[in-house]
């Protein structure tokens, strides 16, 4: 008998707000029934569960009893960030592989603006790491990785310009898609004229913060080939970090250089594709920066030039690489990068209306983080195994 | 220098012999007594040969800054909200790559650029000081 192959069948999600009335599990169950019925499926073929959260959500054993699964047979709480979008599919894929479970929803659900957010909660934090960097006013997401852009800046002369081509672009997307948050133009010249964050990010390099859910379900390719909207496949997938693969990366060597370059080859070699294969690229993008990177990072220019890279034009959806159709964490909505996974498996089904690319057949999604994170390629129904 | 209330480190068994030089104005970092590897942050063995042996050793007070943010949207207890203020990276002379976060401080934030020459001081408070770095004399 050939191996089981796990494959994505459903995908769910809630409205995505800057402040909903519905409680954390409120979206969490509406997301999970949204993807469970996306699936062709009933909550009773349900039995692995899994979730991915900074102590900011609702846990599975609340989600799977207010669901009423009968028989849980795998689940799993991921104490971790936006680095775990991917690693939690691939993670629910192996659950199937290996037999724990034989239809599993994965769901991410927060209240990022109305509730506990990313931005703050760390800064009256002063144990174990944080003691040697709150007293120096040094905790949020935008000051932490600010470094690793002016570094890129100091490297390579990335300018805020480039910057501002991804902001740019990433809203002209969002413009095409009803569930984003942010839809009204961003000029180049707003961009430039944006608050001050932390120098060298202003309002517009930094993403949102949002309430929604998103949920996922995936099964086994065999019975995701009679899923109501067809399967998408994962190709491959990877997750680790570098020699330092905590925040703020304290003795990372060199702050220009991602753990990423080691993580994109381990991908394309297990997927066995290569990275001009790639017919749209789902990137985190907590920060405009991160979108240079990666396109550095995962090979489709060289280092230092994913700047002009973005400058030419190349992350548009008509472009050589388009890049979050969607409007992204940026202006689509902030669900930790899940929101990420539900637009590759939009885009591979031709489902994407306007913001539709041409011909996607292989989507790339990452989960970055510099120092860890994880990363998949996944294939439409021409891909089956 | 009187410091407004910043949050208080939380000292651990680790942590404590870097608090308590910083309280007498000496800047120490933790440092391998088998391979002499100097790391920062600190951690209950060694992160190049995995010895338990470590000790903390004096540094210069001297760097260079390796990147930095200037921020302006505050957020931390204890800054004042219409003040920005610069974190930075400092790397020591003393060894290639080993780094300290910290402010830099009596410097017009347009002049703070990567590789300004630093040294350090300290800003006290009721019960910790803090490390901070000022432009190199």
């Amino acid at each position: 008998m050939p191996p089981r192959v796990a494959a994505i069948a459903g995908i769910g999600y809630t409205k995505y707000t800057r402040s909903t009335q519905a409680s954390l599990a409120g979206l969490a169950l509406e997301a999970s029934l949204n993807a469970v019925e996306d699936a062709g499926m009933s909550i009773r073929d349900i039995d692995g569960l899994v979730c991915y959260h900074q102590n900011d959500s609702v846990l599975v054993r609340d989600v799977s009893t207010s669901l009423g699964i009968k028989e849980l047979r795998w689940w799993s709480d991921i104490l971790a960030g936006g680095t775990f979008n991917c690693a939690v599919i691939a993670q629910a894929a192996m659950a199937i592989e290996s037999g724990l479970a034989n239809n599993v929803v994965v769901y991410r659900a927060l209240k990022g603006r109305s509730g506990k957010r990313m931005g703050r909660y760390r800064a009256s934090l002063a144990d174990g790491v944080h003691q040697f960097m709150t007293p120096f006013g040094f905790s949020t997401p935008a000051e932490i990785f600010g470094m690793t852009c002016r570094r890129h800046m100091h490297e390579y002369g990335t300018t805020r310009e480039q910057l501002g081509r991804v902001a740019v672009t990433e809203r002209l997307h969002a413009s095409l898609n009803d569930r984003a948050v942010m839809r009204q133009a961003l000029t180049m010249e707003e961009y430039l004229a944006g608050r001050i964050i932390a120098d060298p990010y202003t309002l517009f390099d930094c993403c949102q913060e949002t309430d929604g859910a998103c949920a996922v379900v995936l099964t086994s390719s065999e019975r995701a080939q009679s899923a109501p909207h067809g399967p998408v496949f994962i190709l491959g997938a990877v997750h680790g970090g570098g020699s330092v693969p905590r925040v703020p990366f304290d003795g990372w060597p060199d702050l220009s250089i991602s753990a990423f370059p080691r993580l994109a080859t381990e991908l394309f070699e297990r997927a066995r594709i290569a990275p001009s294969d790639v017919d749209v690229a789902l990137l985190y993008d907590a920060f405009t920066f991160e979108v240079i990177q990666q396109i550095e990072d995962f090979g489709f220019c060289e280092p230092g030039e994913g700047g002009p890279f973005v400058e030419d034009g190349n992350i548009a959806l008509t472009g050589r690489l388009p890049v979050n159709p969607h409007g992204g964490l940026l202006s689509e909505a902030y669900i930790h990068g899940l929101n990420h996974v539900i637009e590759a498996v939009q885009q591979l089904r031709s489902e994407a209306g306007s913001r539709q690319v041409r011909g996607a057949e292989v989507a790339l999604v990452t989960g970055f983080g510099f120092c860890a994170g994880s990363a998949m390629l996944l294939g439409g129904a021409s891909a089956a195994p | 220098m009187q410091l407004p209330s910043r949050p208080t480190p939380i000292e651990d068994d680790i942590s404590r012999p870097f608090w308590d030089a910083c309280r007498q104005h000496e800047l120490r970092v933790q440092r391998c007594e088998v391979c002499h590897n100097f790391q920062y942050f600190p951690g209950p063995i060694c992160r190049a040969c995995a010895s338990t042996d470590l000790t903390w050793s004096a540094v210069s007070g001297l760097g260079t800054v390796y990147s930095f943010v200037v921020v302006h949207n505050v957020v931390t207890p204890g800054f004042p909200p219409d003040q920005p203020y610069v974190v930075a990276w400092i790397e020591l002379p003393e060894q290639r790559g080993l780094r300290l976060l910290s402010n830099v401080v009596d410097c017009p934030l347009n002049d703070v650029r990567i590789d300004l020459r630093v040294e350090v001081a300290f800003l006290d408070s009721d019960d910790f000081s803090v490390p901070v770095f000022h432009p190199a004399t």
